[in-house]
């Protein structure tokens, strides 16, 4: 699908993978209409995008926030669902708050939206929706227990979605990085420190966010069933869906428990 | 885990599922807090069953939350059996619908287990059973978003096994096929007479699972958890994730989608009775 003069909904669009997102695509000639909770950043990413951004501040998890979301997009080409939150730490010290805000940003969220959207791409006939899930949807572990069972969720979404649409007019790709560089991981107390050990694991072992923007970037020119349907950033990182077969998911049981023995203290 | 004159907490208590796992467990010696929304249905089981204390509360309330656990004290075993069902194309459902999906199938579950985690680490023994479906392997419409909340559940289940690995808590989770207790009759949009005797003829007893919850509980052996489907060779479900199984359902779908809706994938209202949503087991 050629991108120019199409409009394309970025959410999280003020840093990381969205922000990445927002610029490649923009660069392609669509109108991107970027969402995140600060003005400030998307006015900066507008400046700098080199073509038609449009910045919509708003929260993602208010239901007025995203019906001004939508009726500023007007018709919607494509829907880039990456806002995401993450909070670190072992799942007996979250509190019910933390649980609830994850899955408020990370699903339903991506859900309403996506309802939002739908009705209008299944009467023009065309549309596409992306996912951005992880490779914890598909192998969940600690730290991050909470951030896992709400990518899994994001994984199940987007399976069911296709299924629902597909033959429909409308693509459905689940987009699922591996560690990337940059990404904000919050700790406890909601601040970001640039020094913990799984902020540099992510920094020395990650994909840059523009690979990932790359990759969504591919998927919204060249849509389709055979081709488009899934993709892990970096590719190999896919072989991590093999972790519910249950021989290797003990394996993985086994991995995990060595490495939070090693330096599970300094993770969390 | 010996379950004999250990505290059990078990949700959705007042049918199906979770009212066979309260008895198997009080029959077994347990002290069980049976919990439901549905106080007559919890009282007449207590009734029937010596060693059952029952509190009626809505697992979704924090208030509810708390007077289950000062009813319970110190919690051994905790079954999140509570659950709701959904037929209905993502499109036609609400907003108050997906909300309250992941309410009770998912935030309450990871309420209660994160309330009784740090005294059953404490203690170094314990067991949580998450009451998943085959819908955590496999998302169908028009159960899109229902396994989307199981897909949670079971996320959450694994990270958090591997999380108190070597600790003394056990993570299980038993996740059942098609079960013949009244998920269909609460689902919303499950109003067709044909889907609820396709459930009710071809779904497992709700005690079948219920042994599985209760001999995944008393499980030692390694690798001290489990994650059982029931009936056992609905675990190739599983094997939905890899891409050709997963494109296959795709193709799948689409006659299953026509199906669905000849068969009343259309929006109904549930069907008036006392049984309400946010009540049942999970099929």
């Amino acid at each position: 699908m050629e991108l120019s003069g199409r409009t394309v909904v970025v959410t999280g669009a003020s840093e990381g993978i969205g922000r990445a997102t927002a610029l490649e695509v923009a660069s392609r000639g669509a109108r991107v209409v970027a969402a995140a909770r600060s003005q400030d950043r998307l006015d900066e990413l507008a400046a700098e995008a080199d073509g038609e951004v449009v910045p919509v501040a708003v929260d993602l998890t208010s239901a007025s926030d995203r019906a001004r979301l939508v009726d500023a997009a007007g018709t919607t080409s494509a829907l880039v669902n990456v806002a995401g939150l993450a909070r670190l730490g072992p799942f007996a010290e979250t509190t019910y708050d933390d649980v609830r805000e994850q899955f408020a940003l990370n699903v339903v969220a991506v859900i309403e939206l996506t309802r939002a959207v739908l009705p209008g791409m299944l009467a023009q006939g065309s549309g596409h929706v992306v996912n951005v899930g992880s490779v914890l949807g598909y192998l969940p572990g600690p730290p991050l227990a909470t951030y896992s069972a709400t990518k899994s969720a994001v994984q199940g979404f987007t399976d069911g979605l296709r299924r629902e649409v597909l033959g429909r007019g409308v693509d459905v790709t689940l987009i699922t990085p591996g560690a990337v560089q940059g990404t904000a991981v919050l700790d406890r107390a909601g601040g970001v420190d640039d020094s913990s050990p799984v902020d540099v694991l992510f920094d020395v072992t990650g994909v840059e966010p523009e690979a990932v923007a790359i990759a969504i970037r591919q998927v919204l020119e060249h849509p389709g069933w055979l081709t488009s349907r899934a993709r892990s950033v970096p590719r190999v990182v896919g072989l991590t869906r093999l972790g519910t077969v249950p021989g290797l998911a003990r394996l993985v049981d086994e991995g995990t428990r060595l490495l939070r023995d090693r330096v599970g203290g300094k993770l969390s | 885990m010996e379950v004999r004159d250990r505290t059990a907490v078990v949700t959705g208590a007042s049918s199906g599922i979770g009212q066979e796992v309260v008895t198997a467990l009080a029959e077994r010696g347990a002290r069980v807090i049976a919990t439901a929304r549905r106080e007559d249905r919890l009282q007449a089981l207590a009734d029937a069953v010596p060693g059952v204390v029952p509190v009626a509360a809505d697992v979704t309330d924090r208030a509810g939350r708390a007077r289950i656990l000062s009813q319970a004290g110190q919690v051994d075993v905790l079954v999140n059996n509570a659950g709701i069902g959904y037929f209905g194309m993502v499109e036609q459902m609400t907003g108050e619908d997906v909300e309250r999906l992941f309410e009770v199938n998912v935030l309450a579950a990871m309420a209660l287990t994160r309330d009784v985690l740090p005294g059953m680490l404490e203690r170094g023994v314990g067991a949580v059973v998450n009451v998943s479906s085959v819908a955590a392997y496999v998302a169908v419409p028009p159960l899109t978003v229902y396994a989307a909340t199981k897909f949670a559940l079971q996320g959450f289940s694994e990270a958090l096994r591997r999380e108190v690995a070597g600790t003394g808590v056990a993570v299980h989770t038993v996740n059942p096929g098609v079960t013949r207790s009244e998920f269909v009759v609460a689902a919303q949009g499950a109003g067709n007479p044909l889907v609820q005797a396709g459930f009710n003829a071809a779904g497992l007893p709700p005690w079948a699972v219920a042994n599985a919850v209760v001999r995944a509980v008393e499980r030692d052996r390694w690798p001290g958890y489990a994650e059982v489907t029931v009936p056992r060779v609905a675990g190739m479900t599983r094997l939905a994730a890899l891409p050709a199984v997963s494109r296959a359902l795709d193709l799948a779908s689409i006659p299953g989608r026509y199906l669905a809706g000849v068969l009343g994938g259309q929006r109904e209202a549930a069907p008036a009775g006392d049984a309400r949503p946010g009540e049942e087991p999970p099929a």
